[in-house]
């Protein structure tokens, strides 16, 4: 047994420098502590982020004023989406949103939303979107699978996950 | 005394060994391509604290990717072998854990792209169902195809 452990620890003790050396010489590489997430004012804005029912989701659309924000990786971005949403995806949050901030105006109003009635993204996207000034952001629970059950308009594609015009 | 038995046993190690190595090392590549995907995978599982999600999404594949190259080749097999199940153990904590509160998540098991598997009782058996040559390796000493016979 004790040799098992020991083995045990000469692999992890091999395996971690080896793991966040690669991670910090690829261009893959992540973040090793992401923890940008917003901590200020937590409390506030979980109390000041709505859900919003399809419905009310569906009239916005309509109207053209609102825009909606997909908050799944950039593979599920690209294989289908909301007819004209950005894609700001939870997990690449502090890499996207320069970008997003260029493209968008702080009054905006903003839908987010994610895929499965448990998908925690969209709450967590709108909830950084309120930390960083946008006021009025909404999150639709289970948005790409209502949207599609209700053959809504989507589209596919997109060039390189930011958005698409 | 070597017997008719134990030459059949060897082989029948040697394969597990290389069958759970293969399925690690796979696994392992898969995340290591798309760290980015996979962290999102951990995220989504909603167990990890979010200081640990990347880290660990970091270093799992490595620990797969390395321990299923050591089973092959039979080096610090015990000791690799014992990671792994620690690894499925914890796989099907998280798996049964999801299932049980109905998460609709994706199993980033094997697959990490738009159309990854969700977890299922399906993921969750077979998770569990590794663990028997994982506990086999652990427990049987290393045989001849091994280089931890030789080097000792």
């Amino acid at each position: 047994m004790k040799s098992i452990l020991k083995e045990t620890i000469i692999i992890i003790m091999v395996v971690i420098p080896i793991a966040l050396l690669t991670n910090s010489l690829r261009p893959q590489g992540i973040p090793l502590f992401n923890i940008k997430a917003p901590v200020l004012n937590r409390v506030e804005a979980r109390d000041s982020i709505r859900s919003i029912p399809l419905e009310r989701a569906m009239e916005r659309y309509r109207k053209g004023r609102t825009l909606f924000v997909d908050t799944r990786p950039p593979e599920e971005y690209l294989t289908g989406h909301i007819r004209g949403a950005l894609n700001l995806p939870d997990y690449l949050f502090d890499e996207y949103i320069d970008d997003f901030l260029s493209r968008t105006e702080p009054d905006m109003e903003i839908v987010t939303y994610c895929d499965g009635e448990d998908c925690p993204l969209g709450f967590n996207v709108a909830e950084k979107l309120y930390q960083l000034g946008f006021e009025r952001v909404f999150y639709l629970t289970n948005g790409w699978g209502r949207w599609q059950d209700n053959s809504l308009p989507s589209a596919a594609g997109g060039d390189q996950c930011h958005h698409e015009e | 005394m070597k017997s008719e038995n134990t030459g059949r046993c060897d082989w029948f190690y040697l394969l597990l060994r290389i069958l759970l190595g293969v399925i690690f090392i796979y696994a392992g590549c898969i995340k290591l391509f798309d760290p980015g995907a996979f962290a999102q995978a951990v995220y989504n599982y909603k167990i990890l604290p979010l200081f640990m999600v990347n880290p660990v999404a970091v270093i799992l594949p490595w620990i797969e990717v390395i321990c299923g190259v050591f089973l092959i080749a039979g080096f610090l097999t015990r000791g690799s072998a014992l990671i792994i199940d620690c690894l499925l153990l914890i796989f099907v904590f998280a798996l049964s854990f999801n299932l049980y509160r109905g998460l609709d998540i994706s199993c980033g098991c094997f697959n990490l792209g738009p159309v990854g598997e969700k977890i299922t009782l399906f993921t969750l058996t077979r998770d569990a169902a590794l663990l028997i040559p994982g506990i086999w390796i652990l427990v049987c000493k290393p045989e001849k195809w091994s280089l931890d016979n030789h080097l000792r």
